[in-house]
């Protein structure tokens, strides 16, 4: 079964379906690509935003990741442990069956610092490739741009359309045909007194 | 619906009144109407008495007065207990978007001889035919919402509360902003037009309101520093005849209540994201208003905020306020009035418009001149006030001399405290899921929230620089108290609560009343029949999903079946969940149930 199935995978890849594994590996593209993919649908997207910014919203306020001072690995063990006494979830379904979350095991942590579990757990493969994706695509980098918007979300949706462009241009120049009009009528109130 | 008209000349079958107004010679190629399709075409006619034909639910409130009241009565308090699943249609449209993992369902199913219409999360409306005791679908109109565009600035879930009807169309919104009219025979989209801009934080949640040949919309994004407004659209013309704010600009009326230097008003809020009410006499729509921004810092906004948490009286031709009625001046909760006003004419003669609010007091206002007539605490804990004044309703502490309303002060949240516990918590008290009267009975049952919550305040920052979807909300909640439930039924006549039943969880999806019955829907997947003077449990059904979505009666060939749509979203699983834990394993779904008898 196993045979077939590499098998089957080669033949698609001859037919230029895939990238060669080598070139795979190297292309730093299509990691970032698949730890945006990760930050989307574990639902780091849901508090922190696409672009990582975080804050406001309607529940509180999740940290801003372009800002954090983390670094790499600790990054990494925030995704598998979450923050106790904080908002932030626990990704690694047996983190605390160690000692492996900040010296912590199940039994060390009450109901009330005890982070929340992650609606989805996270294979470790999965948590290292948004881990890195934090490390690398978000923390540091500036504001958000037009561009960094469109690397994340395509271009089949308006979500970018008030972000700046890389290097200053005004936000969504170029880009007018996105932006909506809308044939309001006068407010017959306004004036009154 | 059957297809009642004939067009020879092309001119389309909407366009009646561009037809009458454009001389003889077109008049002459006009549609020609057949004496039944005055029968079987909604118009403003048959919406003024939609409560006529029993069998339908023709408007999102039941009847325009929002009584969601249906008098078929072949399932009662006999037979109940033998009331199972007749047909279900798994429907679409759950995935989620921007910051969203799922939508839910949150809509009225509307029903016409015979034929149901219901919308997902992401405005999709599906047209089905109930005849022969299932559901078929006859087609499905997908306006293609902006997943991420919308799902980015929706505060609270991707959500969509359904359709109107208008002559052979039907009118529809979408969560990033638009109004479409679908052929109610072919399912293709006859026309749109943008009506809230999703790059300013607005959405559209709630079912359009047809009066007078104009469909009128809400807007939602109090969350994110929107200025509020109602829209109302000409479905002969497809534009816009009058759209009235509900933050007045600077030297209108009411613009003194915000006292500030630095133009708070401009992002202050006033949502208006719930369907209101039309009374036909009157020639008034009756419209609630949500929460001022900031949410929660009202020290950010000295004043009382007009029009912010009121029922605004409006002239359905022009827009124009004829009076308003403020339940929460200065909120500092989160307090939202968008309920929707039930019209209501007491044993006394008054006219009423009664609506349940999130600040856990329902309200009977004098429906032509917005008077307050009587006020009743219906949540099991109140601490924000100590009442209302039984002559002006305002909450007894409020001072107009104040810029700032403490009411019970370690109940009211404020920068100095920086965390409060409120009750009840900031999403009531009673929601945007509607409550049903029962006219026999005089009494009037809200679907109730049984809460608390903690709210952190924020100081929010003068001028601030919004971002589509970044929030404007001075702070925000949690929930460190466990929520429950109740359904409350208050006599009209005196304003009196005469019968509450606990439920686990909040009421998150709202009432249907019939001569002998309530049924509710609970968000833990129980649907539950009640005794109509009682409240009584007298049947439930585990549906398998979670239920935030109102129930509605209708007949089909003679017999009388009960609907709702299953599928758990909105606001609670993403900010609430916390006071509800066992409401965390609800997958999502999307589930159209119907009940009968047999």
């Amino acid at each position: 079964m196993m045979l077939r199935s590499a098998g089957l995978v080669s033949a698609l890849c001859g037919l230029v379906l895939c990238p060669p594994p080598a070139a795979f590996a190297q292309q730093p593209q299509a990691s970032a690509a698949e730890g945006a993919s990760i930050f989307r649908e574990a639902g780091c997207i849901s508090c922190h935003k696409w672009s990582g910014t975080g804050g406001g919203g309607y529940g509180g306020s999740a940290a801003n990741l372009r800002k954090t001072q983390l670094d790499p690995s600790q990054i990494a063990e925030t995704v598998r442990c979450g923050h106790p006494m904080g908002g932030m979830p626990y990704f690694q379904q047996d983190a605390y069956a160690t000692n492996s979350c900040y010296g912590y095991k199940q039994g060390d942590l009450n109901s009330k610092t005890m982070p929340p579990a992650a609606e989805h757990f996270l294979q470790p493969r999965e948590i290292k490739e948004v881990a890195a994706y934090v490390a690398t695509e978000l923390k540091g980098r500036g504001d958000p741009t037009f561009e960094q918007c469109v690397a994340f979300f395509g271009h089949a949706t308006h979500v970018c359309n008030d972000y700046p462009h890389a290097g200053g241009a005004a936000a969504g120049a170029g880009e007018a045909a996105h932006h909506v009009v809308i044939d309001a009528a006068p407010d017959q109130n306004e004036g009154a007194h | 619906m059957t297809p009642t008209f004939s067009s020879t000349a092309g001119v389309p079958r909407w366009s009646r009144r561009v037809a009458l107004a454009a001389g003889a010679a077109l008049l002459a190629a006009a549609p020609i109407v057949t004496a039944e399709a005055v029968q079987t075409e909604v118009t403003e006619q048959t919406l003024e008495k939609a409560d006529g034909n029993p069998a339908n639910w023709i408007t999102y409130g039941r009847d325009l007065s929002a009584h969601r009241y249906s008098p078929l009565d072949q399932i009662n308090r006999g037979n109940v207990s033998h009331l199972h699943v007749a047909y279900t249609l798994q429907l679409g449209g759950a995935e989620g978007g921007g910051i969203w993992s799922h939508a839910g369902l949150e809509g009225t199913p509307i029903v016409q001889n015979g034929f149901m219409y219901v919308t997902d999360g992401w405005g999709s409306v599906y047209k089905l035919d109930l005849h022969g005791g299932h559901a078929a679908l006859v087609w499905k109109m997908d306006p293609k919402t902006d997943h991420d565009w919308a799902g980015t600035v929706a505060c609270c879930g991707i959500d969509n509360r359904g359709v109107a009807l208008w002559h052979d169309a039907v009118i529809s919104h979408t969560l990033d902003g638009r109004m479409l009219a679908t052929d109610d025979k072919t399912g293709k989209i006859l026309w749109q037009r943008q009506i809230a801009d999703p790059d300013k934080s607005e959405s559209i949640t709630g079912a359009p309101l047809v009066v007078n040949d104009i469909a009128i919309t809400g807007v939602a994004g109090g969350e994110y520093g929107i200025r509020g407004w109602i829209a109302a659209t000409d479905l002969v013309t497809h534009k816009e005849i009058w759209r009235t704010h509900t933050i007045p600009t600077k030297g209108e009326a009411g613009s003194k209540t915000w006292s500030d230097s630095y133009d708070a008003r401009k992002t202050g809020g006033g949502a208006t994201w719930v369907t209101g009410t039309y009374d036909p006499v009157l020639d008034t729509i009756y419209w609630g208003v949500g929460n001022p921004g900031p949410d929660w810092d009202h020290e950010f906004r000295p004043g009382d905020n007009l029009y912010s948490d009121s029922m605004l009286a409006l002239d359905p031709h022009t827009g124009r306020i004829k009076w308003y009625f403020q339940y929460t001046p200065n909120d500092a909760f989160d307090y939202d009035g968008v309920s929707e006003a039930v019209l209501v004419d007491a044993p006394s003669g008054r006219k009423l418009a009664l609506a349940a609010q999130r600040n856990g007091f329902a309200y009977a206002i004098d429906r032509t001149d917005g008077k307050f007539v009587w006020g009743t605490k219906f949540v099991d804990k109140l601490t924000w006030t100590k009442g209302l004044n039984p002559t002006t309703g305002k909450p007894v502490e409020y001072d107009p001399n104040k810029a700032v309303q403490m009411y019970n002060a370690a109940g009211t949240p404020d920068r100095a405290k920086g965390s409060t516990l409120i009750c009840p918590g900031s999403m009531g008290g009673k929601n945007w899921p509607p409550t049903a009267y029962n006219p026999n009975l005089k009494l009037w049952y809200i679907p109730v929230i049984e809460s608390c919550n903690l709210i952190k305040t924020v100081e929010a920052k003068e001028h601030p620089m919004l971002k589509p979807g970044g929030g404007f909300s001075g702070g925000g909640p949690s929930d460190p108290v466990r929520i429950t439930g109740s359904v409350a039924a208050i006599d009209v006549s005196t304003g009196r609560i005469v019968a509450k039943q606990h439920m686990p969880f909040p009421s998150l999806g709202g009432l249907v009343a019939t001569p002998d019955l309530v049924f509710s829907s609970e968000p833990d997947g129980d649907f539950v029949a009640l005794d109509a003077r009682t409240l009584k449990r007298l049947w439930h059904f585990q549906t398998g999903s979670g239920l935030n979505a109102p129930p509605v009666s209708f007949a089909v060939d003679g017999k009388q079946y009960i609907a709702v749509l299953a599928g758990l979203g909105g606001a609670w699983d993403k900010w609430y969940i916390d006071g509800t834990p066992e409401l965390k394993k609800i997958a999502p779904g999307s589930m159209l149930y119907v009940f009968a008898l047999n």
